[in-house]
């Protein structure tokens, strides 16, 4: 998240504490959230690409075609569709596109969903509904209010172990879901590499709680953060991934919009993320919320079944901001 | 119906049995809803019932749980103190006032400034403003800090402290400090990678309340009143429409009516809809 630059990860800070000669200060405390290993592994984890070359296409036909490689079964389940609304830029694409978000409740209601709602709790702006408005949420979702939860502003329950936090509070609306679909926009991130499945999860932390912005996140540290709301989050949910049209260069917000045209849909949300990360040229094994999420899910490309579209098939690199030249890979 | 109308029997229809507010109707009561219900119910009865409820939420170190089923200290502190000064209550207004006093963003923390230090170009922020954070052991943005400013004023004039200047005139430096390139402000960050970050409305009206009482700031305002004659959402221009009359502009007043149940948009947009307002209850004199 931009606003990291007003502040300092775990990481970030160890690094000019210990040229301080003063690290042991800092207090660096044992991860809870387990030991950095490559996979979960066992049975391979499906992940679905699908094209689509635009947001007027069949795009439920696309979505209910992911769904179904992913064996997902959501008969009876209260749904929530949880989209990447952070600013509206009419230059670039920062937001999930809401086409994919109406195909999304199209398909989830005809696949037997008991309940398919949507749910997003903006990073930066505070004003949720005027955001919705501008990004055309409001216009293009029929029944938009009755529709939409404001994770910032919904009724919160305690969940015990975050971090070095202990706890955190989280919406009702999340914690009472069968089944979260998160649903980012594929973008390259200037301080976490790639934004995916995993990373949107920030924006179910209730800003009546942490603010605008959630800088309890970065304080924790922003790879870290990633892991631990996934941890928390990841075995209920399932993935679509906006990539029809992403963001590369200084994303989240001000990076330039490139023209993807896939979904990528799945169950283990890391397996989606690096399979996303291969396809913007990314190596999954170089970013660091990935490195440290291995007791999540698969990333490793063998522990991965691919269904639909080839990586190589559709990859198309993303420019990716000097600091994260690094992780392009080859 | 009048507009106004509209929103305060939306007010008294919609308080919960303990006295507060939820963000929306039906909802659990929260601090912030209910704090700013109250503002713009002053005098009512039913605003006396919210500040009980949000009294009985401070703690003895003066921070406030934000709702009933939350017990983490953060930023709604400010409006608590805001909400007691009003009500004149003594004890409240200086556990309040020790609290955020005591408070203030990491980034003017030893070790945070040793970083300033060592790595200047890492942050915009300037370690010697002090600010507010959303919550202690973060950094201090525009928000809570406007809050607070407010929060310091008011109880000022309840419990009279000395240090409540000095720290008044640093926080009011961070918010001018952190003035977005565009000429407004936005959450509290003015750059990112060396890109200028845009400001938004909502939080420029925002920096301008935590400004009120200035002389120096007129271009500011000029800015503000432009963003309210262009499309802004209701929430944006309710905070810009209070902004604005408290730096002594007149913008028009609240014509629209109710855009949905949203307890906070109809509580600042009742407070400052019309010229005679309670809005004025935020005057920094």
């Amino acid at each position: 998240m931009e606003v990291a630059a007003a502040i300092m990860t775990r990481r970030e800070w160890l690094t000019i504490a210990g040229s301080a000669g003063v690290a042991g200060w800092a207090g660096f405390k044992v991860p809870v959230e387990g030991p950095e290993v490559d996979d979960v592994g066992g049975a391979k984890s499906p992940v679905a690409i699908v094209k689509a070359a635009s947001y007027s296409g069949e795009l439920a036909a696309r979505i209910l075609e992911g769904v179904k490689a992913c064996g997902l079964d959501v008969r009876g389940k209260r749904v929530v569709l949880k989209p990447n609304m952070v600013e509206f830029d009419k230059a670039t694409a920062i937001n999930t596109d809401v086409a994919v978000v109406s195909a999304a409740l199209e398909v989830f209601a005809k696949l037997g969903a008991a309940d398919v709602r949507v749910a997003e709790g903006p990073g930066h702006r505070r004003d949720t509904y005027g955001l919705a408005e501008e990004a055309g949420y409001r216009s293009m979702l029929s029944k938009f209010d009755r529709l939409f939860t404001d994770l910032n502003r919904d009724d919160v329950s305690r969940v015990e172990g975050f971090a070095d936090e202990g706890e955190i509070y989280l919406p009702n609306t999340i914690l009472q879901a069968d089944l979260i679909v998160s649903m980012p926009k594929m973008k390259t991130h200037h301080w976490a590499g790639a934004t995916l499945s995993m990373k949107n999860y920030f924006g179910v932390v209730p800003g009546s709680i942490y603010g605008w912005p959630k800088n309890m996140l970065h304080i924790v540290g922003i790879p870290r953060s990633i892991v631990e709301l996934s941890r928390i989050l990841g075995k209920k949910s399932f993935a679509i991934v906006d990539g029809i049209v992403g963001m590369e260069g200084n994303g989240p917000i001000q990076g330039t919009p490139k023209q993807a045209g896939v979904l990528v849909m799945g169950r283990d949300l890391r397996a989606v993320d690096a399979t996303c990360c291969r396809m913007m040229g990314i190596d999954p094994s170089q970013v660091e919320y990935l490195q440290r999420s291995g007791n999540l899910g698969n990333a490793s490309a063998g522990l991965i079944e691919m269904r639909g579209e080839s990586v190589a098939g559709v990859r198309t690199d993303f420019q990716l901001i000097d600091q994260f030249k690094g992780l392009r890979l080859i | 119906m009048d507009p106004l109308r509209a929103r305060h029997d939306f007010l008294r229809t919609t308080q919960n049995a303990d006295g507060g507010w939820g963000y929306f109707p039906g909802k659990q009561s929260w601090l912030e809803p209910t704090a700013w219900a109250a503002l713009a119910l002053h005098g009512d009865p039913a605003a006396l019932r919210a500040w009980t409820l949000i009294k009985s939420w401070q703690k003895a170190d003066g921070s406030c749980r934000p709702c009933a089923a939350v017990d983490v200290p953060n930023w709604t502190a400010a409006l608590a103190v805001t909400l007691g000064s009003l009500h004149r209550d003594e004890v409240a207004v200086r556990r309040g006032l020790d609290y955020l006093l005591s408070t203030k963003g990491a980034e003017s923390g030893t070790l945070k400034r040793i970083a300033k230090f060592i790595a200047p170009d890492h942050t915009d922020r300037e370690p010697s403003f002090l600010g507010w954070p959303w919550k202690p052991g973060t950094s201090s943005w525009i928000e809570p800090t406007a809050h607070s400013v407010t929060a310091l004023r008011l109880a000022s004039k309840v419990v009279g402290r000395q240090a409540v200047g000095e720290r008044l005139a640093s926080a009011q430096s961070m918010i001018l400090h952190m003035r977005c390139a565009d000429g407004g402000w936005n959450y509290g960050a003015r750059i990112a990678l060396s890109h200028p970050l845009v400001s938004f409305p909502e939080t420029t009206a925002l920096a301008l309340i935590g400004l009120a009482g200035r002389s120096d700031v007129a271009d500011a305002v000029r800015h503000a009143s432009g963003l309210l004659s262009v499309k802004q959402s209701p929430l944006s221009r309710a905070w810009l429409r209070i902004a604005l009359r408290l730096h002594s502009a007149k913008p028009a007043a609240l014509d629209e009516t109710l855009s949905g149940p949203d307890t906070l948009l109809a509580a600042l947009e009742l407070l400052g809809g019309t010229e005679d307002g309670k809005w004025r209850l935020l005057l920094p004199s």
